[in-house]
């Protein structure tokens, strides 16, 4: 057995893993966009380019950056949509399928954080099979090939540049829609660290705490394999060792493009080992409340990680080990908890706050119940470690508010 | 009244599915054996039910009852050449079928467990509602103390009432011991029933 993995029965009879994103990483490489996409035989005459992002990276003159990429080349910017909120809504996501059906587009390019890529992805799918994104809404409903994107992420944790989703906020009804299929995977993510240097210092707590919960609720899902494990419990230890620096010092380009990385390591993983409870409670707060999705998911997590400790200790134990535990002689649910109270640490050292009303969630009964109620109809539940039902799943609830 | 979970219902199911040329055109990519296992029914039995698609046709089936807890089915081992199996306790089916329960909670749930390649089965997940659909449109009695004929004593459920008259054939390759089915629909994001 070694120190760090517990080479326990591997119980999985079959599984499935599968990222068919390209990725390209590089510093400086948006400058060379043109170069990059061209020689890709299935992308070279897809020209008609548009550019999905938000007013935040627009402004940081991120935009100029891929338009120096595309400079002298075949590819023709139609149109810059730069209107995608923080918490992208349907109504966005329509607006900009129209205007990709107008316009003909047959390239996006996704340039910003989770709430872009998730909008182009499903205006993508709206673009090319009309449609409004309730006809899509649940797992492997896209009908086939959508228009192809190339995300370029300039935050650090929602790994939707490799993910098989897309959450999108339904604003009247106060609620998240999640879409997955296998057409919904950008076709080539571009890493540069360049395009993460501006990234203000609360973005970057908060989307990097979203690419651990990544890793973590990966490397306990339920339909965890071997090669999802290898990718989550290397990205925890990644984001682990450059997030506060990451976050303190923007001028350590190292730490942030270790961080960028270790966001789409996260997301390969749990495109293929879906994320558990604390995603299930994040989306419920997140549709209620409006919080940032990492946020949210950062105020959950220990709470629970603690839930799941009995049905997860020999993970929570590597994780330990991941995180700089180095004591010895320790049981794995004494292990789980050292995990725990690292994460917790590292929130603290972010200013991440402790629980939900710290926020402004009331924490009355009949908000704990209505969060419970519509957490459980999550199904990001259905991939936790331990399954509950409303009588054990609500103290949860009540100690994470 | 056909009674929930018994061999007539299966087989109504199994007409109403093989009728359906919507279904045979959209479930293509249904194939493979499902098996569910249903515990502590009404008339105190363990049921377990089986069905195979091939192209979106069902081609065999099976369905077995034993007074519960029936040992030997309830501890036989997941086969991955299965394509899944759901089990879980007579009511909660009952809630799925009915209505009363999302998919998305049974699976949160752990009194419901599923087995099987779940990233293969989220891709069958169009089919697999519509299956759910066919099956939840069957009018079905949830309260019975033995699954001959006459002993229901309530009813519920769907807008269609009408009664058994053919039991289809099907080739029966498959013998073995499991069984099940799925419940009713949802908007599309689930596996759990069928």
């Amino acid at each position: 057995m070694g120190f760090i993995n517990r080479n326990e029965v591997f119980d999985r009879g079959e599984f499935t893993f599968f990222v068919p994103t390209q990725i390209k990483y590089g510093m400086g490489k948006v400058s060379a966009l043109a170069l990059e996409v061209q020689v890709e035989d299935d992308l070279s005459n897809c020209t008609n380019v548009m550019i999905v992002t938000d007013k935040g990276v627009l402004g940081a003159g991120l935009i100029e950056k891929v338009k120096n990429g595309l400079n002298d080349s075949a590819y023709e910017i139609k149109s810059i949509f730069d209107e995608v909120p923080a918490d992208s809504d349907l109504k966005i996501v329509e607006k900009c399928a129209q205007e990709i059906k107008n316009l003909e587009i047959n390239l996006i390019i996704a340039v910003g954080g989770g709430s872009v890529m998730d909008t182009a992805k499903l205006a993508s799918l709206l673009g090319t099979y009309g449609g409004e994104v309730r006809d899509y809404e649940g797992g492997f409903m896209v009908p086939g090939k959508c228009i192809p994107i190339i995300a370029v992420p300039t935050t650090v944790g929602t790994g939707s540049e490799v993910s098989v989703g897309a959450v999108v906020k339904d604003h009247e009804n106060k609620t998240k829609l999640t879409i997955a299929s296998p057409h919904l995977y950008p076709r080539m993510a571009m890493l540069d660290p360049e395009m993460v240097v501006t990234l203000p210092a609360k973005l970057v707590a908060y989307t990097g705490m979203d690419a651990l919960t990544h890793a973590i609720e990966a490397y306990v899902s339920t339909e965890t394999q071997p090669i999802s494990e290898a990718l989550a419990l290397r990205a925890a230890e990644m984001i682990y060792d450059n997030l506060e620096t990451a976050v303190k010092d923007p001028s350590n380009i190292d730490a942030r493009a270790k961080m960028q990385i270790a966001a789409m390591i996260a997301g390969m993983a749990f495109s293929n080992a879906p994320v558990g409870a604390t995603h299930a409670i994040s989306h419920t707060i997140g549709g209620l409340y409006g919080l940032h999705h990492g946020l949210s998911n950062a105020i959950a997590l220990p709470y629970v990680m603690e839930f799941n400790l009995e049905h997860s200790a020999s993970r929570y134990a590597a994780l330990a080990r991941a995180f700089n535990v180095s004591e010895t002689g320790l049981s794995d649910i004494e292990l789980g908890k050292r995990a725990i109270e690292q994460i917790r640490k590292l929130k603290a050292s972010l200013d991440i706050p402790e629980k939900y009303r710290d926020l402004d969630v009331p924490a009355n009964e009949e908000t704990i119940t209505k969060v419970t109620e519509i957490a459980l109809m999550d199904i990001c539940l259905a991939f936790n470690p331990r399954k509950a039902e409303f009588d054990e799943f609500q103290p949860l609830i009540q100690q994470v508010i | 009244m056909i009674k929930y979970y018994t061999k007539a219902w299966q087989d109504e199911c199994i007409k109403r599915i093989n009728e359906d040329t919507v279904f045979e055109q959209e479930a293509k990519k249904l194939n493979g054996t499902f098996i569910f296992r249903v515990y502590d029914g009404p008339d105190g039995k363990d049921r377990v039910m089986t069905w195979t698609f091939k192209q979106g046709k069902i081609t065999a089936s099976d369905y077995k009852s034993q007074a519960a807890p029936w040992e030997e089915m309830r501890n036989t081992a997941f086969n991955t050449s299965w394509a899944m199996r759901g089990s879980c306790p007579f009511t909660m089916m009952a809630a799925l079928n009915k209505g009363e329960m999302t998919p998305m909670r049974a699976l949160s749930s752990p009194h419901y467990k599923l087995e099987g390649n779940k990233m293969t089965l989220m891709q069958l997940m169009r089919p697999m509602s519509m299956w759910n659909d066919i099956c939840a449109k069957v009018a079905v009695t949830y309260e019975f103390t033995s699954e001959d004929e006459g002993e229901a004593s309530s009813e519920v459920s769907a807008e269609n009432t009408e009664t058994v008259t053919n039991v289809i054939e099907i080739s029966s390759e498959t013998s073995s011991a499991e069984a099940t089915e799925a419940t009713q629909p949802t908007e599309g994001t689930e596996v759990a029933q069928a």
